[in-house]
Formats: C-alpha cells, sequence, structure tokens
C-alpha cells in the first residue's frame, strides 16, 4: 500500500499539472485569437526569396 | 419630420441573423464612406485623431499609446503580412497585431514619432479603411476575461471528470474500490465548489424571484450527489456517483458553451459598424475644405458633401438643387430632389454631385444619431436572441421536484436509500433540454431565418405571440396603402402655367403633395414668389406676378385626396391624388382571415376614405374604424386579447405598444426598435404572411420536440423510480438526449 | 520614457545546423533503409546473414529499428524543429555551441548503436536496446537539446506560441521522461546491466515507453512539423487552427494512457489491460481531428496534388496516419488483438505509420527545405515524382503484404479440428506458409529504398549545383506585449518553463498510476505460488538469449485461449517471470512460443537446433548459430550479476552471488556430459552452448508447486 500514499498527491499533480498548462495558456492570451497565428505564419517576407 | 431606417436595419438584421452581406455590397457600402474622390488627395484625412479630445476618446490606454482599429477586408494572410508588416518599416509603430476573427488591428505607436492618425493614414494607403473604435465597441477586457473564465472552468471540469471516469472505470473493472471512490471524492471537490458555482448562482437568483429556473436540477444534483456519494463513502459503501455527475456538468458546460458562442457569433456587428459610421466630414473653409471630426461640427458651419457620401447633420441645402436617396432612412430607393434652402436630414445620402450644405443640428441631437445609437445598442444587446426559459421547462421541473418528493417521502419505508437513490436518478435523468435548449434553438433558428427574408423580428417572443393570436388590427395609410401620393391626372392636360404656378408654390414644402408634383411637372422652370407661405394642415400661398395663389387641401370629402388651387379666392384648378393600395395587400388579408383571424381597421382617416378601403379590402363596417386618435386606437386594441396591431411606426407606436404584438409596416427606427416587436421593411405587408408561417414552423417543431421530450421524460422517470435506471446510466442518457434534440431541431430549421 | 525595447531587429536564423541535420538525416536513412531490406530478405531467405554473428537478424532488427526511429526519424525531427522553431518563435536559436553539441552528441550516438548493436549489447527492450552507457548520453543530448529548445522559447519576439510548438513542448518533455524512466538499470559491466523492474512491471514500463515512443518521437514531432510545413507548402492557412489546439490536449491527455494495449491477454490485471483498450479507442478522436484538420487545409487546392510532388507526400502521409490511427484503435481492441498479436499485421500496421505517415512527412519536408536552405531551385521535380511513386507502391505493398501474412498466420494458429485439436500442430508450417509474403515484403522495401536513393541523388545534385550564399538578414518583429512584462507579471514568461516541468511530474503521475499495479506485485502473487530464480549458468544463457535478440522472433507468454494453450502449454503467469531481467515476453513471434520450452526436448535436440535448425526442423526459417560452440561462457562476470541480482531484490543466498562462476561451472558439466552421452562431442562444457541450454530447459520449469500459479483477484 506504501506506493498508494506516493499516488494520490501524484494522480492530483497529474490533473492538475495539465490544468495548469492550459489555464496558463488562456490567461496568457494565448487562445484568445484562434483565427490569425494559422495565417500569420505564411508571413515569411524574406523567406520566400 | 421622422425619419425611417430600414437600410442601417436590414444591415443590423443581416448582421445579428449570422449572415454576412455579400462581399460586393458590404464593399460598396464601405466605399460609400470616401469613394468617388480622386486619389491621391481623395486619401481621408485622419488628422482629427489628434486632437486631445479624440485622442483621448480613442486611445486605449492611459499613455495614449495604443488604438484599435477596425478594418474590415481582412481575409488572407497577405492583408495580415501587409499590415503586420508595418513593424519594422514604420518608424515608431511599436506593434501592430491583427486579430481576424474580429476584423481587428491593435495597434501600439510611440507618440513621439508616430500618431495615430499617421499609421491610420499608412493603413488607409494600403488600401483598407480603418474605423478607430473607442471603448467598449470591441471586445472589452471584461467580455475577454468572461471568455477565459468560461474556458478555464471548463477545462477544470475536463480535468477533473477525465480524472474521474477513469478512476471509475478502473473499479468497474475490478481495480480497488476503496481507493480509487476517496481518489474521485477528492476530485469531485474542485467540481462542487467551483465548476458547480454557476449553477448555483442561476438557480438561487431564479429562486429569489419565485421561479424554478433550469439551474436548479443541476445545482440540486451536484449537491445531492455529492451528499448521497459522501454518506456512501462513510459508510463504507462505494456506491457513488461523482463519475456520473462530473461528467454530466462537464457536459452541460459544454453545451452551454456551444451555445453561448453560437448566440454571440450571431449577435458580432462588427461589419455593421463599417457602414454606419460617419467619424469625419469635409468642413469648408473659403475656397477649400478639410476634414474635421463629425463630433465637431456645430450649427452654422458650412460643410461639403460629395457624391454618395452620406450627410452628418441635420443641414439646410446651400447648392441649388441636390438629389439624395432616403434609402437608410425611409427604405425609399427611389432619389428625391430638394432645392436650395431646403432642409435636408443627417443620414440622407447624396446621389447628385457634390453639394454645399449649412449645419442646422449635429449629429448627435438629430434622429439619425439616436437612430444610430440605437442600432449599436440593439446589435450589441445580448440575449435577444435567446428566449429565457419558458413556463413550459418551469412546469415540467416542478413536477420532477414534487414527484421526486413524493417519492422519497413513500417509499422511504421500504428502503430509505433506494428511495433517495431513485429520486435522484429522476432529477438527473429529467431533461428539460427540450425547452432549455431546443425551444431557444428552434425559436433563435427562425428569428435567423426571418431576419434572412427580410423582415426584422425583435425577438424570439414574437414568434410565441404571434402564434397565440386571434385579433389583427391594421391601421391604413402608409400600412395597407403607400404612404406616397400620385396626381390622377395625367401632367399633359395640366395648362403649362398652372404647372409653373403650383411648382413655384410647393417649391420648399416636404408635403407628400410637393413630391408628387415635383415628379409629375419636372420640365418646368420655376418663377419668383413673393410673400411665400406654408402652414401645416392647410396649404401653401404667396404672390406671383402680383396675383396671389394659394393651394390648399380640398374640402370636400372624397375618398382620395385632393387640393385645389385658388387664385385670390377663385379656385381655378381642382388636383386629385391617389394612394394605391400596397403590392400584395388583399391576398395577405385572404390569407390571414383564413388563419380565423379577426382583422379589424383601424384608421385616422375620414369615414369616407375608410369605408371605400374596408369595402376594396372585405372589412366589414363593425370593423372598419375611422377618426381615431392614436389614443383611440390604443384602447380599442387593449379591448381586445391576444392581439397583433400592424402600424405606422411614429402614428401608431401606442397602439403598437398596447398590442401584444406590434408590427410596424412602416415609420420610424425607434419605433420599430422600441414600441414594435416586428419592422416588416421591404417586405411590406407580405411580410405579415411570412411572419405567420415561420411562427407556424417554429412552434410545429417546438410541439415536436415537447413531445420527444415528454416520452422520454415519462418513460425514462417511470424506469428511474423503478429502478431500472441507475444514476449513472441516467446521467449519461440525459446529455444524450440532449444531444439529441439540439441537432434534431438544428437539422429541421435549416430544411 | 523608459528607453523603448527595440521592436524589431534584423538577426540571422540559424540555418547551418538545420543543413547538418539533414545531411545527417538523408546519410543515415540510407542505413535504416539498407539493414530493413537486408533483414527482410533474411526473413524470406535465412542464408543471407551470411553465417556471421553481426548480422543475424536478433541482432540486425534492433539496428533497423532504432536507425529508423533515432536516426532516420531523430535527425529529420530536430532539423525540422529547429528549422521551424526559430521561424515560429522570430528568433535565432538559444545558443549555437548547444545546437553543435546536440548535433554531434546525437550523431556519436547513433554511431555508438550502428557498432554496439550488432556486437549484441543490448537490453532486449525494444526501441530500447542501447546499452547504459549510451542511455546516458542520449539523457545528456536531450537535456542540451531542452535547454537550446526552451532558451529559444524564452527568448521568442512571437508573443503567440504556435500549435506546433505545443507540440514540440510535449515531445521533448515526454520523450525525456520516457527515456529516462524506462532506463533505470545498474551495470553489471561495462556495456551491459539489468533493469530494476523485473517481470510484468519491467514489460509495463518498457511498453508504456514503447507505445509513447511511437506516440510523442513518432507522432507529436511530425504533427507539430505539419501543422507548420503543410500550411507553409500549400499556402494556405491551417483548416482549423482552433481544431488543432483541441487536437493538441486532448492527444497529449489520452495518449499516455494508452500503453497496455500492447499486453492484452498477458498476465497484466485484467482491468488495466481494459483501461489501455479504452483509452487506446479513445485517442481515434483527437487522431482523426488532425488528420481531418490537415487533409482540409486543402480544400480547394487539391490541384496541387497532381502538380505539386511535396503535396503529394504530404497528403499522402496524412492520409497514412490516418489509416495509422484508426489501425491502432482497432488493433487495441481484444478480439483483433487477439488475432493480430505476435503477427505481421503488427509489423505492417508500424511500417504504415514509419514509412507512410514518418516518411513521406520527411521527404516532404525536405524536398521544401533542401532548396530554400540552399537558395536555389530543387534540380528535378521530375525525380521527385518518380521517386513518390515508387516509395508509395512500396509502402502499399508492404502494407498489404504483411497483414496478408499477419492474418493468415493468425488464423492458422488458432485454426482447430472439430475434435478441438490443432489444425496446423507444426509451427513451420504456419511460417513457410508466409515467405512467400516475406519476398514481397523484401521487393517492397527495396522499392522503398530505391525511391530514397532517388531522392538522395536529386537532394546531392541539388545541392551541388546551389550557389554559395551567405546568411542572410531576417526583419523579425518583437511582439510580446511589452505592457505585461512592465506590470510585472513578467514572472507569466517562464510558465512555460514551469508549465514544462509540470508537465513531466504530470506524465510521471499518469505513468506511475500506470505502473503502479506492476509495482505491487507481491499483491498478485500469492506466497504459496513463488518461484525460483535462475541458477548462475541458466542467467548466463540467458544473458546470451538477450544478447543474441531472440525475443525478436520467440515470445515467452502464453495467452490463455485455447489454441494456444494446446500449442504452447498453460497461460503464463505473473510469478513466473518476477525474476526475469528483462523480461522476454517478447511482441513477435517468427518462431515459437518458448515460454514453456523447457524440458520439451532433449538437450541434443537444442545443441543440434542451434548448430543448423534445420537438423531438426526440416523447414525452419532460423538462422544457425554456430558460434554458440565455440565462444566460451563469461563464468568469472556471473559473480558481479549476482550480486546486482540480489541487490534488486532476488532472493539469492549470500553463498549462491559468492560462488555463482562455480555453481555454473558445476550445471554446465553436468549438461556437457549429458549432450556427451546423447552423442554431442566433448568438450563444451566452457561453451555458451551449454548455458543457452541450460537457461531454454529452464523456461517454464521454475515453479515451485503445482497449481499454486493462479492469478489471485483480490482487488488491487
Amino acid at each position: 500500500m506504501n506506493i498508494l500514499i506516493l499516488m494520490i498527491p501524484l494522480s492530483l499533480l497529474l490533473g492538475f499539472g495539465f490544468l495548469f498548462g492550459f489555464i496558463w495558456s488562456v490567461r496568457a492570451g494565448q487562445l484568445d485569437d484562434t483565427d490569425t497565428p494559422a495565417y500569420r505564419i505564411l508571413d515569411e517576407r524574406k523567406d520566400q526569396q | 419630420m421622422r425619419l425611417i431606417g430600414s437600410k442601417i436595419l436590414r444591415y443590423a438584421i443581416q448582421i445579428t441573423a449570422g449572415r454576412r452581406p455579400p462581399l460586393a455590397s458590404l464593399s460598396q457600402f464601405a466605399a460609400d464612406m470616401n469613394a468617388n474622390l480622386p486619389s491621391p488627395s481623395s486619401l481621408v484625412d485622419f488628422s482629427f485623431l489628434d486632437s486631445p479630445s479624440i485622442r483621448k476618446k480613442y486611445a486605449v490606454d492611459e499613455a495614449e499609446t495604443k488604438i484599435c482599429f477596425y478594418i474590415g477586408g481582412i481575409r488572407c494572410e497577405k492583408c495580415v503580412r501587409k499590415l503586420e508588416g508595418l513593424v519594422g518599416t514604420i518608424q515608431g509603430l511599436r506593434r501592430l497585431r491583427v486579430e481576424m476573427g474580429k476584423n481587428l488591428a491593435h495597434v501600439e505607436v510611440d507618440p513621439s514619432t508616430l500618431s495615430f492618425s499617421d499609421i491610420a493614414d499608412v493603413i488607409e494607403r494600403l488600401g483598407f479603411h480603418p474605423i478607430p473604435l473607442g471603448a467598449g465597441e470591441y471586445a472589452s477586457e471584461n467580455q475577454t476575461r468572461e471568455d477565459r473564465s468560461r474556458l478555464i472552468r471548463l477545462a477544470v471540469a475536463a480535468t477533473c471528470a477525465g480524472n474521474i471516469m477513469t478512476f471509475a472505470f478502473a473499479t468497474y473493472l475490478g481495480g480497488d474500490a476503496q481507493l480509487f471512490s476517496w481518489l474521485s471524492f477528492v476530485l469531485y471537490l474542485p467540481v462542487v465548489t467551483y465548476v458547480a458555482w454557476p449553477f448555483y448562482q442561476g438557480a438561487w437568483a431564479a429562486l429569489r424571484q419565485k421561479r424554478i429556473s433550469i439551474d436548479l436540477p443541476m445545482a440540486v444534483a451536484s449537491l445531492a450527489g455529492f451528499g448521497l456519494s459522501v454518506g456512501a463513502l462513510l459508510r463504507g459503501s462505494f456506491d457513488v456517483y461523482f463519475d456520473s455527475l462530473s461528467g454530466f456538468l462537464f457536459l452541460i458546460l459544454v453545451a452551454r458553451w456551444l451555445q453561448q458562442r453560437m448566440q454571440k457569433k450571431y449577435l458580432d456587428a462588427g461589419e455593421l459598424r463599417e457602414g454606419l459610421r460617419l467619424e469625419r466630414v469635409r468642413l469648408v473653409q473659403g475656397s477649400t475644405w478639410s476634414w474635421v471630426p463629425v463630433e465637431s461640427l456645430v450649427p452654422q458651419q458650412e460643410i461639403s458633401v460629395f457624391s454618395n457620401e452620406t450627410i452628418p447633420a441635420d443641414a439646410k441645402l446651400l447648392s441649388s438643387s441636390a438629389q439624395v436617396s432616403l434609402a437608410w432612412l425611409t427604405g425609399e430607393s427611389k432619389a428625391k430632389t430638394y432645392l436650395k434652402g431646403a432642409h435636408l436630414p443627417a443620414g440622407a445620402k447624396v446621389i447628385s454631385k457634390q453639394i454645399a450644405l449649412v449645419v442646422e443640428t449635429p449629429l448627435a441631437q438629430t434622429n439619425f444619431g439616436s437612430l444610430m445609437r440605437e442600432v449599436q445598442k440593439f446589435s450589441l444587446s445580448e440575449n435577444r436572441a435567446i428566449a429565457e426559459s419558458d413556463s413550459w421547462a418551469q412546469w415540467l421541473l416542478g413536477y420532477v421536484f414534487l414527484i421526486a418528493g413524493v417519492f422519497v417521502a413513500l417509499y422511504w419505508q421500504v428502503s430509505p436509500e433506494e428511495a433517495v437513490r431513485r429520486a435522484f436518478a429522476l432529477i438527473v435523468l429529467a431533461c428539460p433540454c427540450a425547452m432549455a435548449f431546443g425551444t431557444p434553438l428552434a425559436l433563435a433558428l427562425s428569428l435567423k431565418r426571418a431576419n434572412q427574408l427580410g423582415l426584422m423580428v425583435r425577438d424570439a417572443n414574437v414568434f410565441e405571440a404571434i402564434k397565440k393570436a386571434r385579433t389583427v388590427f391594421l391601421d391604413k395609410t402608409g400600412t395597407l396603402t403607400e404612404t406616397e401620393l400620385s396626381l390622377v391626372e395625367a401632367p399633359d392636360k395640366v395648362p403649362a402655367a398652372i404647372q409653373k404656378i403650383v411648382l413655384s408654390l410647393e417649391n420648399l414644402s416636404v408635403h407628400p403633395m410637393a413630391f408628387a408634383f415635383r415628379s409629375a411637372f419636372s420640365n418646368q422652370t420655376l418663377v419668383a414668389v413673393r410673400d411665400h407661405q406654408e402652414v401645416a394642415g392647410i396649404g401653401v400661398s404667396g404672390f406671383i406676378e402680383n396675383q396671389f395663389y394659394q393651394l390648399r387641401a380640398s374640402s370636400l370629402e372624397c375618398a382620395g385626396t385632393s387640393c385645389v388651387l385658388l387664385q385670390g379666392s377663385e379656385p381655378i384648378w381642382t388636383f386629385n391624388f391617389t394612394s394605391s393600395y400596397r403590392v400584395g395587400c388583399l391576398s395577405v388579408l385572404t390569407s390571414l382571415r383564413a388563419r380565423g383571424l379577426r382583422l379589424i381597421l383601424l384608421s385616422g382617416d375620414s369615414p369616407a376614405a375608410v369605408a371605400l378601403a374596408a369595402k376594396d379590402l372585405g372589412f366589414s363596417d363593425v370593423d372598419a374604424h375611422s377618426n381615431l386618435t392614436p389614443q383611440e386606437k390604443a384602447s380599442v386594441i387593449q379591448s381586445q386579447t391576444h392581439t397583433v396591431m400592424v402600424g405606422d411606426g411614429i402614428n401608431d407606436s401606442l397602439a403598437l405598444q398596447k398590442a401584444d404584438v406590434g408590427i410596424a409596416a412602416s415609420g420610424g427606427v425607434e419605433a420599430a426598435l422600441k414600441s414594435a416587436g416586428v419592422y416588416l421593411g421591404e417586405t411590406g405587408v407580405q411580410g405579415l404572411e411570412l411572419l405567420f408561417k415561420l411562427s407556424d414552423q417554429a412552434y410545429s417543431l417546438i410541439r415536436q420536440n415537447l413531445l420527444l421530450s415528454v416520452v422520454y421524460n415519462v418513460v425514462g422517470g417511470t424506469l428511474a423510480l423503478l429502478g431500472y435506471i441507475n444514476p449513472f446510466v441516467a446521467a449519461v442518457l440525459m446529455p444524450i438526449s440532449s444531444g439529441f434534440i439540439l441537432l434534431s431541431t438544428w437539422l429541421r430549421s435549416r430544411a | 520614457m523608459k528607453s523603448q525595447k527595440s521592436t524589431f531587429e534584423d538577426i540571422y536564423y540559424d540555418d547551418d545546423i538545420v543543413k547538418k541535420f539533414i545531411l545527417a538525416t538523408m546519410a543515415f536513412a540510407v542505413v535504416a533503409l539498407l539493414v530493413g531490406v537486408l533483414a527482410a530478405l533474411q526473413l524470406a531467405y535465412w542464408p543471407l546473414n551470411m553465417n556471421l554473428e553481426w548480422l543475424t537478424f536478433g541482432r540486425l532488427r534492433p539496428l533497423h529499428t532504432n536507425a529508423a526511429i533515432f536516426a532516420f526519424a531523430g535527425n529529420a525531427i530536430f532539423a525540422g524543429i529547429y528549422h521551424s522553431s526559430q521561424r515560429l518563435l522570430k528568433t535565432r536559436l538559444y545558443s549555437d555551441t548547444l545546437s553543435r553539441l546536440h548535433f554531434w552528441g546525437w550523431q556519436a550516438i547513433i554511431v555508438a548503436a550502428a557498432i554496439t548493436l550488432p556486437l549484441g549489447y543490448s537490453q532486449s527492450k525494444e526501441y530500447a536496446e542501447l546499452e547504459w552507457p549510451i542511455d546516458i548520453a542520449i539523457t545528456v543530448v536531450w537535456v542540451i537539446f531542452a535547454v537550446n529548445f526552451f532558451g529559444t522559447l524564452v527568448k521568442r519576439r512571437e508573443k503567440h506560441m504556435y500549435v506546433a510548438i505545443w507540440f514540440y513542448i510535449a515531445t521533448i518533455v515526454t520523450v525525456a521522461l520516457l527515456h529516462i524512466v524506462n532506463s533505470i538499470e545498474i551495470p553489471v559491466s561495462a556495456l551491459q546491466s539489468y533493469p530494476v523492474y523485473a517481470g510484468i512491471q519491467d514489460a509495463m514500463v518498457q511498453w508504456w515507453y514503447g507505445h509513447n515512443a511511437v506516440a510523442f518521437f513518432l507522432t507529436t514531432p511530425f504533427l507539430g512539423l505539419m501543422y507548420y510545413y503543410l500550411p507553409k507548402v500549400a499556402n494556405r492557412p491551417i483548416y482549423s487552427y482552433r481544431l488543432s489546439i483541441i487536437h493538441f490536449w486532448a492527444l497529449v491527455f489520452i495518449y499516455i494512457w494508452a500503453g497496455p494495449h500492447h499486453l492484452l491477454y498477458t498476465s497484466l490485471p485484467e482491468w488495466a489491460q481494459t483501461l489501455g483498450m479504452v483509452f487506446s479507442i479513445m485517442l481515434w478522436a483527437p487522431s482523426w481531428g488532425g488528420m481531418i484538420n490537415g487533409l482540409l487545409t486543402l480544400r480547394g487546392a487539391w490541384h496541387l496534388l497532381r502538380t505539386d510532388p511535396i503535396i503529394k507526400f504530404f497528403v499522402t502521409a496524412i492520409t497514412f496516419y490516418g489509416m495509422a490511427t484508426f489501425e491502432g484503435p482497432l488493433l487495441s481492441i481484444k478480439a483483433v488483438s487477439g488475432l493480430a498479436h505476435y503477427t505481421d499485421w503488427i509489423i505492417g500496421h508500424v511500417h504504415g505509420g514509419t514509412l507512410g505517415w514518418n516518411g513521406f512527412m520527411i521527404f516532404g519536408i525536405f524536398y521544401y527545405l533542401v532548396p530554400r536552405l540552399w537558395k536555389t531551385e530543387l534540380y528535378s521535380v521530375k525525380l521527385a515524382v518518380y521517386h513518390f511513386w515508387i516509395g508509395f507502391v512500396g509502402v502499399i505493398a508492404y502494407y498489404l503484404s504483411m497483414v496478408a501474412a499477419g492474418i493468415t498466420q493468425g488464423m492458422m494458429w488458432r485454426a482447430m479440428t472439430p475434435e478441438g485439436r490443432l489444425v496446423y500442430p507444426d509451427f513451420v508450417e504456419t511460417v513457410t506458409r508466409i515467405v512467400p509474403l516475406y519476398w514481397v515484403r523484401a521487393f517492397a522495401g527495396v522499392l522503398y529504398l530505391v525511391g530514397f536513393l532517388i531522392m538522395v541523388y536529386n537532394i546531392y545534385k541539388t545541392i551541388k549545383l546551389a550557389p554559395a550564399t551567405e546568411p542572410e538578414l531576417v526583419r523579425v518583429v518583437n511582439t510580446r506585449d511589452t505592457a505585461v512584462e512592465e506590470s510585472g507579471h513578467r514572472g507569466l514568461e517562464g510558465s512555460a518553463t514551469a508549465f514544462s516541468i509540470l508537465t513531466l511530474i504530470a506524465v510521471l503521475v499518469g505513468s506511475v498510476i500506470e505502473i503502479y499495479p506492476t509495482l505491487s506485485l507481491h499483491k498478485y502473487v500469492s506466497p504459496s505460488s513463488m518461484v525460483e530464480p535462475f541458477s548462475p549458468l541458466e542467467m548466463a544463457g540467458r544473458d546470451i538469449y538477450v544478447r543474441e535478440g531472440c525475443y525478436n522472433c520467440h515470445s515467452q507468454q502464453i495467452r490463455p485461449m485455447v489454441a494456444e494453450v494446446l500449442r504452447f502449454g498453460k497461460p503464463s503467469t505473473i510469478e513466473e517471470s518476477m525474476y526475469d531481467r528483462p523480461f522476454q515476453w517478447g511482441s513477435k513471434r517468427t518462431g515459437p512460443d518458448v515460454a514453456r520450452v523447457g524440458k520439451k526436448y532433449p538437450d541434443l535436440w537444442h545443441y543440434r537446433h542451434m548448430l543448423n535448425p534445420r537438423a531438426v526442423v526440416p523447414n525452419s526459417i532460423m538462422p544457425a548459430y554456430p558460434w554458440l560452440a565455440t565462444k566460451t561462457t563469461d563464468f568469472i562476470g556471473l559473480r558481479k550479476k549476482f550480486s546486482v541480482l540480489k541487490g534488486l531484490g532476488v532472493p539469492y543466498s549470500e553463498e549462491q552471488v559468492a560462488n555463482a562462476d562455480i555453481l555454473a561451472e558445476q550445471q554446465a558439466k553436468d549438461i556437457a556430459n549429458t549432450l556427451v552421452q546423447e552423442g554431442a562431442p566433448a568438450g563444451l562444457e566452457r561453451k555458451e552452448i551449454v548455458a543457452m541450454i541450460s537457461y531454454l530447459q529452464a523456461l517454464g520449469q521454475k515453479a515451485k508447486a503445482e497449481g499454486s500459479v493462479r492469478k489471485e483477484e483480490a482487488p488491487l
């Protein structure tokens, strides 16, 4: 049963670790505009020459 | 004179309906502002953006370094590249970030080297039409914050539900039940507190108003499920519902999120502003002009308006004549001719070449100004499209809770645990989704459809009232008949001298008859009129070549309208005018009657005129009222129930308000927005029939949903109470049934 | 006003490192494909190992897989990530030194692998065969890569992290974790080690690793590359950026759980198997979301498919991704797995993924990159088209032949007469039946190789004809929100790093949960059913078994299915492999299962079989192992090995450890005597073949008490 004592807090970390990543990206505004980034990468002024 | 704004409304409609106007018409529309000017001097001068007050108004931040432009037509990466590529080439441009979905460009400048007008100029030169947006005109900080918190809540729900489901699954498959149940308990804590919080809020707010809201079963399920499960855990049983509940709440949140997104999409008014905005105006200074912000205009200033531009203030015409279109205001697309000295309303579009005007009333105080504000408010306000959860849902939920309560009371003797369990399953299973999601969706889609067909329906509740209507009141003039008059006699039968006199007398008048004369006698030159007078309701008079003439309304009672020209006191000519019935008028009335509706004619016109129309249109004498004041019209309507009033937006506004549904067939925009629920706009009276048809369709869909829902709830509820459906299955069935209803509604309304 | 950080700068991208990785990819791809073709030919015609121990299938296959995954795909990933990240993040890579260390370190690892694997230094864990010093080197180089990447991320000038970047982050973080967890081992010599995990634990960790190596080495980085290069090549934005974000989060969340589908019908607890199966099936949704997103990007531009070979490669690659991710969940359904597992269907499945998805993505990207980086035109578009079609036919032929072979063999294994007997009791019958398909496969491999050689020529000419150019200044704009930084939210900037760490922890936890049942092995192993650990000589034989890569063709795991039990004996139990370090369950049965081969045949049979398999099994396709009869067993090393094993918890007595070599020599003498009695030549007691025989004869013979091998059904 020893492993369980490790597993319970860690399993919570699993969920909330991913969650943290997601929340960070939402808060940082990474997901505010989900249209333009797809177009923006096509912009390579010099690279295309 | 009140003016009407149908074209603006059309755009409001199209945009609220989520349908973008065709690109060509839009760009034409946008070009209206500044087209027809020779380049490059034609480029808009944005220098007004640099005046301190304007600057402050549009700056996003305190330091006045950031500004947000609405830029229509960013549709490909080339536009993004062109715009964002400015950074690095323009000195002092710190940032330019395009947001395509919203057609916005967020700009930050170094004010010491680059002003707002500079960057606007540059953008304009690239071929875009930047429109600076003031605070509150684009997704505000609040809105963004709300969106983000919604997304975060969804993510928390997903994470917890996902993990709880995994644990639950492990348990079902033979994993350690005790371990996984307690783990689920821990993971359910954020769900029961944070995730479910909006449900508690909604349920509580409704309860305080003594209503049962759709949030209530979610709130009860969340809390009761938590209580039951914790109780079970404490007793050492692992009969817990954390998995089903968290999944259930997650799915409900997803459904709501989608619904809100759909709604927001319909209500995005971005493109509307492109057409509506009157930013700048040419102020004439001596022989030249310069752009100034519209806000800065004061009376008596002279302005110049070019072809295809919109007159930015109520103003007096200085040029000898002007052809203008009142299309935005009245829906009438035919150009009207005004002569020097005439008063032109703000919002009129100049058709002829450049004209000069003197400002009389600045935009903000004009009808058009308030109309613009109204339209913006209208298009930006939320929750119009989606009706509140209606009485059906409350009814169902009330019963569900009642049955659950009674069941627990009765079954308590047999097994308290089982009683609570089954009642709980019932609550989870009971799906008011037909009402909560299906009905609003059906209504919203009907709304969209109506708007696509050219009807402006303010909110979905109209459909319900239309469905219940028993009596339809109709105004005559402007509703069943055209407002415009035309001469009965052929113009060539009128002697040229008389034509000249009449036309000169009516020169500056805006009376319908004056327009009729102008269009009939278009070839005549004018003669000078001395002591010219126009008395409203009586007529015009003046001296021509020392002879006194007056043109006055005829005292004769006749069906049409007429006026008489007097030389001195001697009548020398009588003009008769008619106004025709609107297209399709009779067939619409016939079809309405066929629905079993009672039609009543309410008119302020003379009994003779009304009697004639009543005869033509098939109203019985009892149902044709004449000589009514607006107050009298209103009281007639109030004497009946389930009423629909169709009338003019201005004269009948009181009547329109008093009826269950007010339908403006013409008239002011404010009326359409405030007093009437429906504006027929260009569809004319034929739109009435459409409206009834759409209402039928919506309600047949809603009835079908209700039927499905009743069957589902009765069958499911019975099975739940009999113990055949456990809470877990219930939590699976409920979102499935919601999804089914949403899907079927969506598919059927598309057909 | 504070001094404003300049909003745009002119910088040089580091394209030299990208070129290096591209050239390395091309070079090692030739090796990987050549070795693959040779291995395929050996299965069709066994003498092709040319009697060289370094070229036997058991040693070649790990070389092939490692070269394909880490040298070919790996170098291509680095090229793509380094190229696209600089442009997506609008900055030069964090450190040129780290970039070079990364490059040369990685190539050194590949060379080390290419030397050690044929020599038989192997941990025998699929795609993780490399021995401990190389494992450490991989860790170091990967950390260098991670520091370089995250450093670039931190100094980026672009505010938004494009979805490809997220895929790269997931790749870097997860692969680091997978590699470290799976490589925890105790060295016993310079080039040998034992894993800390044993038996089912080792199997669980290994397949958690193996599955996720596919997920996070061959899938997420390539999806990131797809999300960057497909829009670039087609010059149109990805169909739905929103969908790509959902794709990412869904994929990373679900993928990590799907590992146990490699262990269906094994002695892994039932619920863990089913959980793995459910997650595998759930994977179907995000995977297809990604595929649809990729394909729909080309809506309205399908004409490019006719004209542009790069688009041909991409579309085919994405289609193969779709097929493989549809087939994967299908194969992880227990019923399907029951038929397909251990057969060539799985080989077809992975090659559909690697040749079709990874290979064609790489080719497409390189045809795009090389002319751009060398500032020239592609030498010949026509040759690229030829490459495409030849390669395409190759992949299809490969896939179809292997699926056909797999299903044929799977059906033959389970075919029963009405009386309940096996229709094909001789295993070798089921092998010879599919040898023609092995020829087809080998031919398909040759086609793929030929296509690739055309590419090599094309790229060579392109570069050769390219003008000498100077690196080019690029103007990049800083779009990061200065206001946010200034208002004290600078902490957010470090969040990307914090996120990575948390992801690491998160993945670790997910993994712990998954591996958990195996760590609590004692709960499943009843005390009365313990098995004996291997004797010293058996252990020595086992190490030879591992060295020769026998697991590549022989499983040691009998599934609880009637046909299987009839053919091989009772189903394997957890206990039987509880001291297996590394576990040898295997994943493919080119030869029969050997879990219970012990005492099935006399020692002499094994002796003759090893020297010439066809002497006892006429149609066998197994290579001969004559060197086992000449090489000497390493008796001395056994003491060290036993002390390590004892340290890991194997119940050896101090005496056994101290006398391991002596005990082994005694047992060897006994076996050698037996062999002599049975007719073999004398003097074999110090030879490896005796150790090998002792191990084989011990397989399935170690249970202490009959009937005690039941699986305990107690809750976890």
